[in-house]
């Protein structure tokens, strides 16, 4: 028995050893690759950012805030942090990092709508969490409750929940869209309303845990003398006339702007969001359609003296 | 709990520590350890389901010792105990089935009649066990066993309890009847055949799986070349997944000191249809072998009596594996398979390679129709299946793109046949006993597990053969 029980340890040590190597080189690889997945968490990581304003939202923050433009505009430097399909809960952790590891902002333009606050993000895109696990500050900011404990201490566990190893390093080596500048990326598309068809109303929900998270960051950006400025940028005027219940959305975000003194920006009803040829689709505007917004948010912003 | 799940990677350990260190004073303590183990798993699917299999266990085991002590009552108790037990399969496995299909064939409405009842997992695995049991404690082939837990334990055995192989209580009551030595050799070899098991089933059989899900339930507007790859991919799904099963089964009841039956024996190098029955589900075979054809008359009657019988065994053989009338059609296909070789029992001279060769792809082939059968929802969708696939006019090079999802499941479904044909010798593909190196077995295991780490399938499957 003694034979048997040390040449398992004995297996299971050169296995865990084995397999650590292997996804240290899987994540080193994964880490630098230039999708739009991982190259803003690299950026945030390197710690050497250092912006007036950062952007949050999901996709509808990073493939429609441009900081090129805004910089240019207000004359200060500003960064997206925009995460796709996420819901705040998974925008929060990636902005705590974003302070942790570089110099904080002094305004954040939190893009809101009615799938901010919907539901704790399910399990989408995870695997851009995946390749900075042996990061100190990213597992204790990011993971730390979004992965099982399994995933978080068994080497390789986490490429395997949904995939294999081999599909997984394919993938991540993929480059499905690229970071165009400091966290942008804007798509280059023409109007498809194909999903757009298919729906029929739409229900703002919020969740009580993700309100609950929501407003704990903003005291947090107060308490820290971050101005925090909500944005509802341009949807596609007949999707948000499908919402069923809109009036709820802009009482719930109002509550929460007056609680913490929050100025509101609304570009729901602009004339961009009447025009599909800057769409690509019912909620995202294309590349034209965000350069335009981006403008038009840079010059109120000015004109309202929002950093000054 | 699955095999292949991270529940039972902790439970095995757990399990086997415990067996090994806290309770292996006795025979009795390492029996009520493995009987708590495997009540333990068998409610993690569903604890409910445990009560079902506690009183088939009491009612076989109570009849056993009755029949022995009452030797004139024994005929009745005999009698009434398996109706019981055929009661709870039939209650339980097809009622609904045949009511359904009356009510179709009768044209009455049999929602109000239909019991909706769970199908608890495993069972037509521990009932023929206990039915087993019962016919060889009456025929005097084994005595009744009067340690109610030793009983217990062989009928809830956790590595065999739900998916087989079904054991004989001549092979594994002794087992339990004495306690258990650990042993080096067979507990490595239990570890090996756990591994290959893994990859059988998470590799092979789940990849093909991935495909052929796709392929059958789209069949009608396949072309021909895919509908071949997706009876292709089936049959090496299903034996990856059974045979898989069964090698883990196996394996896990080594590290316990408990030698099970070997239920596979590389069925696809069968070289007729009877061959492939001697080598697949080998415990099922043996049991309707023993059961029920041998004292129908087994072969010694007259050849339209043994061809009547080989009928009945493979549509009851078609039936236990589910309530489906394509179960009974698989049945009944094997069953004229099998009959020419009743009636002109194989010629046993000495054949050439070729010969065998050629031999081995026909059957493979008839298998393979075979598996169309068993894998359609109905008998419809497999007719129309395999009239789609014998229609020529679609055999197009453009359509194999189609095979890209299917991609680890084609490669690893060759790379499982190699091996098993350079391994068919062995009990099991990883039996390295002629592999001298440490070092070289250690690089084979790494390897295994490494390429199941590499390309296992998406989306865990659960065992085709627990339905059954």
């Amino acid at each position: 028995m003694k034979k048997f029980l040390s040449k398992i340890l004995l297996f299971l040590i050169l296995l865990f050893i084995s397999s650590l190597a292997l996804d240290i080189y899987i994540s080193l690889q994964t880490q630098s690759s230039e999708d739009y997945k991982y190259k803003t968490w690299n950026e945030i990581l390197k710690g050497d950012l250092s912006n007036d304003i950062v952007i949050m939202g999901s996709s509808r923050a990073y493939t429609q805030y441009s900081p090129r433009i805004l910089d240019s505009t207000l004359h200060k430097s500003s960064y997206n942090l925009g995460i796709n399909g996420c819901s705040v809960d998974r925008q929060i952790p990636r902005f705590s990092l974003y302070c942790v590891k570089n110099q904080k902002p002094q305004l954040v333009i939190q893009n809101i709508d009615w799938v901010a606050t919907l539901d704790q993000t399910p399990d989408y895109e995870m695997e851009q969490y995946f390749p900075f696990f042996y990061n100190f500050d990213f597992r204790k900011n990011v993971i730390s409750t979004l992965f099982s404990f399994p995933e978080k201490n068994i080497p390789l566990y986490r490429y395997l929940k949904n995939s294999n190893l081999w599909d997984s390093y394919k993938t991540s080596q993929h480059v499905f869209l690229k970071i165009e500048y400091k966290g942008f990326s804007g798509v280059s598309q023409n109007w498809n309303g194909n999903n757009f068809s298919k729906i029929d109303s739409i229900t703002f929900k919020s969740d009580s845990v993700v309100i609950k998270e929501f407003c704990d960051y903003l005291q947090n950006c107060l308490d820290n003398d971050i101005t925090v400025l909500f944005v509802y940028s341009p949807v596609y005027y007949k999707a948000n006339e499908r919402v069923t219940n809109i009036s709820e959305m802009y009482s719930t975000f109002e509550t929460i702007a007056n609680k913490y003194h929050i100025q509101i920006l609304d570009y729901s009803d602009c004339y961009i969001s009447k025009d599909t040829t800057y769409f690509y689709n019912a909620t995202h505007l294309n590349k034209n359609g965000a350069e335009l917004f981006s403008n038009m948010l840079a010059h109120d912003m000015d004109s309202l003296q929002i950093l000054h | 709990m699955l095999f292949n799940s991270i529940e039972f990677a902790l439970f095995l350990p757990i399990v086997f520590l415990l067996y090994w260190f806290v309770f292996s004073n006795s025979e009795k303590t390492q029996n009520s350890i493995l009987l708590a183990a495997s009540y333990f798993f068998y409610g993690w699917w569903n604890w409910k389901c445990l009560g079902l299999i506690f009183l088939v266990s009491l009612i076989s085991w109570f009849s056993a010792i009755y029949m022995e002590k009452r030797l004139r009552l024994s005929k009745y108790v005999f009698s009434t105990s398996i109706i019981f037990l055929l009661g709870i399969l039939g209650l339980f496995k097809y009622y609904d089935f045949f009511i359904s299909s009356f009510a179709n064939l009768f044209n009455f409405k049999s929602e109000k009649l239909l019991l909706n009842l769970i199908l608890p997992i495993g069972i037509s695995f521990y009932i023929f066990q206990a039915i087993g049991y019962l016919i060889d404690v009456y025929k005097r082939k084994t005595p009744a066993t009067r340690d109610i837990i030793l009983y217990f334990t062989f009928l809830g055995f956790f590595p065999q309890l739900i998916a087989g192989p079904i054991e004989r209580a001549s092979n594994v009551i002794p087992q339990f009847s004495k306690k258990r030595s650990f042993n080096y050799t067979q507990s490595v070899d239990g570890c090996r055949q756990v591994l290959w098991g893994l990859f059988k089933k998470v590799v092979v059989a789940d990849n093909c799986g991935f495909a052929v899900n796709q392929i059958f339930e789209t069949y009608s507007s396949q072309p021909s070349g895919i509908l071949l790859v997706g009876a292709l991919l089936f049959t090496f799904q299903i034996y990856g997944d059974f045979s898989g099963y069964s090698d883990m089964a196996v394996g896990c009841a080594k590290l316990f000191g408990i030698n099970l039956t070997q239920n596979f024996k590389n069925p696809y190098f069968s070289k007729n249809i009877a061959d492939f029955w001697r080598r697949w589900h080998i415990s099922l075979t043996n049991w309707f072998r023993d059961y029920i054809y041998i004292p129908l008359g087994g072969n010694r009657i007259s050849k339209t009596k043994t061809i009547f019988n080989t009928l009945v065994i493979f549509l009851l053989c078609g039936i236990w594996h589910g309530a489906n009338w394509t179960f009974f059609a698989w049945g009944l296909y094997n069953a004229f398979l099998f009959i020419p070789h009743v009636i002109f029992p194989p010629n046993q001279n000495q054949q050439t390679v070729f010969h065998t060769i050629v031999r081995q792809c026909f059957t493979f082939i008839l298998v393979v129709l075979g598996w169309i059968l068993f894998r359609s929802a109905t008998i419809n969708d497999a007719w129309h299946y395999l009239i789609n696939m014998c229609n020529f006019d679609v055999w197009k090079a453009s359509y194999l793109y189609f095979m890209y999802p299917s991609h680890f499941g084609n490669i690893f479904a060759l790379i499982l046949l190699a091996i098993e044909w350079m391994q068919k010798e062995k009990t099991h593909a990883l039996e390295l006993s002629s592999v001298n190196s440490v070092f070289l077995r250690w690089i084979i295991y790494f390897a295994v597990i490494f390429t199941i780490i590499f390309f296992k399938a998406y989306e865990k499957n659960p065992f085709i053969y627990f339905q059954f």
